[in-house]
């Protein structure tokens, strides 16, 4: 072997880690054990339908009262109960126990965070009113962080119709991707259960309330 | 053929980190590469539907094989080169500067090539500049300079086009000179301009190293050109006519016999990041290459996750929907305590706190986020938490190295506002203000950091040695750090090594210098050094005004004192710095002795930002030998904290003097971690390629200089990456 190419032979040592009192190297040191676990078979993790069972009173207690909700990301699937923590402004956040958050307006997914591939937040009045009105167009418009942190910013159009299931569809195109939000409504206007679309690269992720 | 004059020449490279002391300071080459290559694996692939468009020839360009093509990569590509071919083995790091600039190191090896049948070992510099961008009916137009600096083995100079026929056929030709000339030449048709073409002189100037433009564009040319079909999205399959003669490998020292100028390619894309390629060459040769892309725009691995903020607790909150809300912390404690409890789970530690009627105002330490906005922004969301209503203006002092660095104030109802808000990114940022922070003191001050230590493994390498152009020494080091008083800190780091082969380095290099850097293959032959040990006192003399001290054994080959001042507003572009060292040369054991050389020495900097990351320094000064001159450092920074560079260093060493390569030149890749593993870390890791290392032109190797650690706080840099300060 030229000895040349021992340059590229070599070892990932910028993950080598030590130990220390720091919290930057024992964080490290973490994810570098959250990496050799991710790529080993993904573990079967708990259903949407495990958590319910779950849920009971003394459950719901730990949670201080808070709303729950139940969330299913698709690709890779996982399911988490949801707690809310917080209001602002008629935007409810909810946390997972291990802090990804979830942001919503009126049931409508406008922010997500730790998650990866996060959206920044969303701009969906218009999709507000149609959805009040059960049909219609709407604009929204989405931001993301690029790999640089810049601010990506997407419009779609969005057409809001009811399907022969009386649930909301709603088919957004941009101009690199397009998805279709599904929204279950109860009489009472609330959404019970919705199918929204996060980013190009996170995909759908499913909401229910327990 | 002159017998090359190799040198000894080394990458140095360590790691910076905005918490103190961290990190193996003595890493290598080796990381940029097991960088590249981990990028790939860690990064979710994102197919494309159309064909592949890049392709790359042996020499890490844009091309067919041999040949260029006008093309450019994606702006901010990396893009590594592993090529084997006939006794040629080709190593190659390919940076697209800007979108219409591509500039390309080379490290090569030739078997046989020397006098006794040893390899030479050479290193080359390109650059290509595409004149015209591709149109519907015009061609791609690019002019581009092979091994224009350097002993000019591959020199040679092209002017070429290439469309794309369809979307999967693209066609390639161009005239070059020089090497591109070695086959199927002609009379240059420059000839027509001035007689000044007619020749082309042989030879290099002096030792090597310097801008070959004696040579540019003269003596025959020749016409090449080709064409790459894409079959999918994975395969493409190359064709050229190559007017490379390889005269030397191919005439000189037999290494393989030209039967054709043909060349035929095929090249797979494995993933995201890899291309492999073969290659048929001149009718009789069979050749690999393979490439490694990577680019700093690309997204961070998984997209970069890490827990969620806080988000804000807005004070009109209706006392109904208050209580349905799981308090986040215990409103019964003092709100210092509450603050330090929350700020702690997102990585920052609380170093001073205050209010004052409607202004609170918090120092922190961040030790998490590699996007400083972020530890801004998570900071503030904290602060809605635990402040009482009446409280109205937040500020955050960042703290590194013991010293405030800036001063960053938005308004509560701001917050309350513009979480969510469709424009809360940019309207945030337009809203905060940026002040000096040097004067604030604050009721509860002066938090120290205490005791950091680690214990790590690390790598050392040495680069470049004919006799065996890697080598390495793997070891442990026990690093630590104690802050005795604000800003004053007292550090070393102690170093085993446990096995390597860095002492087998016998050469010894005559230098008409002080020998303050071509002994560096001795001072690698001590086994368990003491690579520094000294105290340090930052401060803030004054507004926009930043201090440094250091004292004792600074780095691993030089001891004594270094001062540094550093002019710096908060919002400006530029900045000014003055650093001025007295240091003698330390023993070859590394411990506490010094030899007999000892120098007073330093520099004026200017440090100037321009637009979308392309930033200049200048120094101007005298180096550790002694010699006056000037370093201009040209970079590239993306604004999650990656960045490319190049630096030459020119003193009143002749070049003669200064021996192989003329001066001091090379490349600088910092890559934030934070961006590998796709979780926020402060930790950056820094790579030097320093193709010859001589006694000319050294800079003395201080840590903790002040510009790289003041600049991330302030305006300019916080902007680019201000989309962070909302997660």
């Amino acid at each position: 072997m030229k000895p040349i190419i021992s340059i590229c032979a070599l070892p990932l040592l910028i993950l080598l880690s030590g130990c220390s009192n720091d919290a930057v190297d024992k964080a490290h040191f973490q994810t570098f054990k959250g990496l050799t676990t991710k790529l080993k078979k993904s573990q079967p993790g708990i259903t949407a339908e495990q958590i319910k069972a779950r849920l009971t009173p003394e459950v719901r207690a730990q949670f201080g009262g808070a709303p729950l909700l139940i969330a299913t990301v698709e690709e890779p699937r996982f399911s988490s109960v949801l707690f809310g923590a917080g209001e602002n402004n008629g935007t409810i956040t909810y946390f997972t126990p291990d802090r990804v958050s979830l942001s919503f307006r009126d049931g409508i997914l406008v922010a997500t965070r730790g998650l990866g591939f996060d959206l920044m937040n969303a701009d969906i009045a218009e999709t507000q009113n149609a959805l009040r009105r059960g049909a219609g167009t709407a604009q929204r418009r989405h931001r993301t962080l690029g790999g640089d942190n810049s601010v990506e910013a997407r419009t779609y159009d969005c057409q809001i119709s009811l399907d022969a299931n009386s649930r909301v569809i709603e088919a957004c195109s941009g101009a690199d991707d397009t998805f279709q939000n599904t929204y279950v409504v109860d009489g009472k206007g609330q959404i019970v259960f919705s199918r929204q679309w996060i980013s190009k690269q996170r995909g759908y992720i499913r909401i229910e309330r327990p | 053929m002159n017998k090359r004059d190799e040198r000894v020449a080394s990458i140095q490279s360590g790691a910076r980190n905005s918490a103190p002391n961290k990190g193996p300071s003595g890493q290598s080459l080796c990381i940029i590469w097991s960088l590249l290559l981990a990028v790939p694996n860690l990064t979710a692939a994102e197919t494309a539907p159309l064909p592949q468009r890049d392709t790359y020839n042996v020499y890490g360009m844009p091309g067919l094989i041999d040949t260029p093509s006008a093309l450019m990569a994606p702006d901010g590509e990396l893009i590594t080169t592993y090529s084997d071919f006939a006794g040629a083995t080709r190593a190659s790091l390919s940076f697209q500067i800007a979108p219409r600039l591509i500039g390309t190191f080379r490290y090569s090896s030739i078997d046989q090539f020397l006098t006794g049948g040893a390899s030479t070992y050479d290193r080359s510099f390109d650059l290509r500049y595409q004149l015209l961008t591709e149109g519907r009916i015009r061609p791609a137009v690019a002019i581009g300079l092979q091994d224009f600096i350097g002993t000019s083995v591959y020199s040679g100079e092209y002017l070429v086009a290439t469309k794309h026929l369809s979307q999967r056929l693209a066609v390639s030709g161009g005239i070059g000179w020089g090497r591109f000339a070695s086959a199927g030449g002609f009379t240059n048709p420059l000839v027509s301009i001035s007689e000044y073409f007619r020749h082309r002189p042989g030879g290099r100037r002096g030792s090597g190293g310097q801008i070959e433009t004696q040579k540019f564009f003269r003596g025959d040319a020749a016409l090449f050109g080709g064409l790459s079909y894409a079959v999918n999205d994975r395969l493409t399959l190359k064709m050229e006519y190559s007017s490379d003669a390889y005269d030397i490998a191919a005439t000189t020292l037999n290494l393989f016999e030209r039967k054709s100028p043909l060349n035929f390619g095929v090249d797979y894309k494995w993933g995201n990041s890899i291309h492999l390629q073969a290659h048929y060459l001149h009718g009789s040769e069979i050749g690999f290459t393979a490439n490694l892309l990577t680019n700093p725009k690309r997204p961070a691995n998984n997209g970069g996750a890490g827990s969620a903020p806080l988000p804000v607790k807005p004070r009109q909150h209706g006392i109904e929907a208050a209580q349905s809300w799981p308090p986040l912390v215990d409103s019964s404690q003092p709100v210092a305590t509450q603050l330090t409890t929350l700020l702690a789970a997102e990585g920052i530690e609380l170093k001073a706190f205050d209010i004052n009627g409607t202004q609170a105002t918090v120092k922190i330490a961040n030790k998490r986020y590699g996007a400083r906005s972020e530890a801004i922004g998570r900071t503030m969301r904290a602060l809605t938490h635990v402040l009482p209503d009446s409280v109205e203006h937040l500020t955050v002092i960042p703290i590194e190295n013991g010293i405030p660095i800036s001063k960053v104030t938005l308004s509560r109802s701001d917050l309350e506002e513009l979480e969510f808000a469709p424009n809360g990114i940019t309207a945030s940022f337009d809203r905060a203000v940026f002040d000096d922070a040097a004067q604030d003191r604050l009721t509860y001050d002066d938090t120290l950091s205490g005791l950091n230590w680690s214990i790590k493994p690390y790598v050392q390498g040495s680069y470049f040695d004919p006799e065996n152009p890697v080598r390495f020494d793997f070891g442990i080091a026990l690093a630590a750090q104690y802050e005795i008083l604000p800003g004053l800190f007292v550090s070393g780091k102690v170093q085993q090594k446990l096995f390597g082969n860095r002492d087998e380095s016998t050469r010894s290099d005559p230098s008409t210098l002080p020998r303050v850097r071509s002994d560096s293959n001795i001072y690698a032959r001590e086994a368990l050094t003491i690579p520094n040990l000294s105290l340090t006192y930052n401060f803030r003399p004054g507004t926009n005004l930043y201090g440094r001290v250091s004292v004792g054994y600074l780095e691993s080959m030089f001891g004594g004192v270094s001062t540094e001042l550093l002019w710096k507003p908060v919002r400006s572009p530029l900045a000014l710095g003055v650093e001025i060292n007295h240091v003698k040369q330390r023993d070859f054991d590394q411990k506490f002795g010094f030899r007999d050389y000892e120098v007073t020495m330093g520099h004026a900097s200017l440090y100037y930002d321009f637009a979308q990351g392309y930033s200049a320094k200048i120094d101007a000064g005298r180096y550790l030998a002694g010699d006056w001159g000037g370093t201009v450092t040209l970079s590239r920074r993306f604004n999650n904290g990656w960045e490319v560079g190049a630096y030459a260093t020119l003193t009143d060493v002749s070049f003669s003097d200064f021996g192989e390569g003329s001066f001091d030149k090379g490349i600088r890749v910092t890559v934030p971690l934070e961006h590998l593993i796709g979780k926020p870390s402060p930790s950056t890791r820094d790579v030097l390629i320093q193709p010859i290392l001589r006694d000319g032109g050294a800079h003395l190797s201080v840590k903790d200089r002040l510009h790289p650690i003041v600049r991330d706080y302030h305006a300019n840099e916080m902007q680019g990456s201000w989309g962070r300060f909302w997660r």
